[in-house]
């Protein structure tokens, strides 16, 4: 029951998760002030088969309206090169619009797509402030695996750089002091592999807890869980979830846990499969606010639109939260304001004439 | 006698003056005088009703304070905003220079005639401490030519500073 053909399950994580996907998604979400969204999907990609529900990072369906469109690639091939280096791109544009927020998190409930696994919910809130109304939008993906908070495991600089996409990671290097950066970021990346390692010994450690604790097993859920030490050490060599148990218990996992253990390890070699299957998968999402902007937690593009990378590194141990807030101006309050200042300021002042 | 009664009785004295002859030009004028009056009087009694409030002390102080609160209020939520609004824009300042630094760099001819030298052949990448080398070697080149093709410079300062992802100019 091997969970892939690498020895390491970290470093498999890690290779997913770093390697990129020809399908490129940017998700659009325009808010409006009463709370309905109008969403638009793009998908980029220069292979047509590309264009299936299911390889989408997030829900669409037939009910979507669907617009198609290409980009030719006019850049003449290299000297010597008789291909071009790039293809038709074919732009997919799915539209469709929400009453609510609810409505989006039944989408995502019942989606049929790459991240269906993955919890994730969106939330809209209205505070009313008399001359301004905070209109509150966020989106939540919850973490995939129970592991390390990578705030505690980082410190303040490593987790700048881990959280910087490719783009951010060439602005971060291309700098007077490139080398030193570039030796930083790789020892970065090999934290990264560190962090998850110790994430998946966590995880793991702490569904075969609950297991034993449910099924009554002759062991105690402190025991199996000190053995996260032992774990991060053995899985280098040994990624077979029932080989890996019985070398760090030195028992076979069938006579500490019983027969069931079976079917929890083919429950947990799927679940892995579905983790590592969306590493690597990463889109973009957009909020466009209604009013102006007066916080948003990711890359501001413009007084109205905040976008952020949606990769898995962000929510596999800690939930990823995009979140904006913007203030939109409630005119009638405004006139009602004004009418009332002035009916006072009339009053007052022909009271004042009238004792003169 | 407010301002509009005197402009009116003013009115009725011009008509006298200048319009001798006119039939029943005294019951012409009285009766505007009536209407005139009974508009004055319906008006002020309309205005005494809505601000009667101000006969009452407690009334006029609350009423008062509500007008300040809402100027207080008015101030308040704006010295607010305008300064979260104002942070949110430094941040979009901030991420559109550090986006010019790096299309800068990547942009125009400077990469291609970069290539021409041989070595190094992109930005994007640093294998070792060679390339580094070979890179600093071919900026000083590249500085030398600019410097010696001033209109050069010139045309790529202008070009990479707008640059859309499309080279302009070639070197």
């Amino acid at each position: 029951m091997k969970i892939n053909q690498h020895n390491m399950l970290a470093g498999l994580l890690l290779v997913s998760m770093t390697f990129s996907s020809c399908l490129e998604t940017h998700v659009t979400n325009r808010i409006d002030r009463d709370g309905s969204v109008h969403r638009t999907v793009v998908c980029k990609s220069d292979d047509s088969d590309d264009f299936s529900y299911s390889k989408f990072p997030v829900p669409v369906d037939e009910s979507w309206m669907k617009t198609v469109t290409y980009e030719l690639d006019t850049t003449p091939p290299e000297p010597g090169n008789i291909f071009p280096v790039k293809d038709t791109t074919w732009i997919y544009t799915y539209a469709k619009d929400f009453e609510n927020a609810g409505e989006i998190n039944n989408l995502y409930l019942t989606g049929n797509d790459r991240f269906n696994h993955v919890a994730r919910r969106a939330e809209f809130s209205r505070k009313f402030n008399w001359f301004f109304s905070r209109i509150l939008f966020s989106e939540t993906i919850e973490p995939m695996v129970k592991g390390v908070n990578p705030l505690e495991f980082f410190t303040e600089e490593e987790y700048e750089v881990f959280l910087m996409n490719d783009a951010e990671l060439q602005t971060f290097i291309n700098h007077p002091d490139s080398v030193k950066r570039k030796d930083f970021v790789d020892q970065v990346e090999v934290r990264t592999e560190d962090w998850m390692t110790m994430c998946l010994a966590e995880d793991y450690l702490n569904r075969l807890a609950d297991y034993a604790v449910s099924h009554n097993a002759d062991i105690q859920k402190e025991t199996i869980l000190a053995k996260r030490d032992l774990f991060i050490e053995k899985v280098e060599d040994e990624s077979d979830i029932p080989e890996l148990t019985a070398l760090i218990f030195d028992n076979a996992p069938e006579v500490l846990f019983g027969d069931g253990i079976i079917v929890f390890f083919e429950e947990t070699e799927r679940f892995y499969e579905q983790v590592f299957d969306i590493g690597g998968s990463s889109y973009t999402m957009d909020f466009v606010m209604p009013g102006i902007l007066t916080y948003a937690n990711g890359t501001i593009i413009n007084k109205q639109r905040v976008s952020w990378e949606v990769s898995s590194e962000r929510f596999f141990a800690i939930p990823f939260v995009m979140e904006a807030e913007s203030r939109v101006i409630n005119l009638w309050a405004w006139i009602v304001s004004a009418v009332f200042i002035v009916f006072v300021l009339t009053g007052l002042f022909k009271k004042k004439k009238a004792a003169l | 006698m407010d301002m509009e009664n005197r402009e009116y009785k003013s009115l009725i004295d011009q008509i006298k003056d200048f319009q001798p002859q006119m039939p029943e030009k005294d019951a012409f004028v009285n009766q505007v005088m009536d209407e005139t009056a009974t508009s004055a009087k319906n008006q002020a009694n309309f205005y005494s009703m809505v601000f009667s409030w101000t006969k009452n002390p407690a009334v006029r102080y609350s009423l008062t304070g509500a007008a300040a609160a809402f100027l207080i209020l008015f101030a308040i939520q704006n010295a607010v905003l305008f300064d979260r609004v104002r942070k949110v824009e430094s941040q979009i300042s901030v991420q559109q220079h550090n986006t010019a630094g790096v299309s800068n760099i990547k942009a125009s001819q400077i990469e291609t005639y970069l290539k021409k030298f041989g070595g190094v052949n992109s930005f994007s990448g640093f294998a070792d401490d060679a390339d580094i080398e070979a890179l600093l070697k071919q900026n000083m080149e590249l500085k030398k030519f600019l410097d010696n093709h001033p209109e050069i410079k010139e045309m790529v300062e202008e070009e990479t500073s707008v640059y859309d992802g499309i080279p302009k100019i070639s070197l």
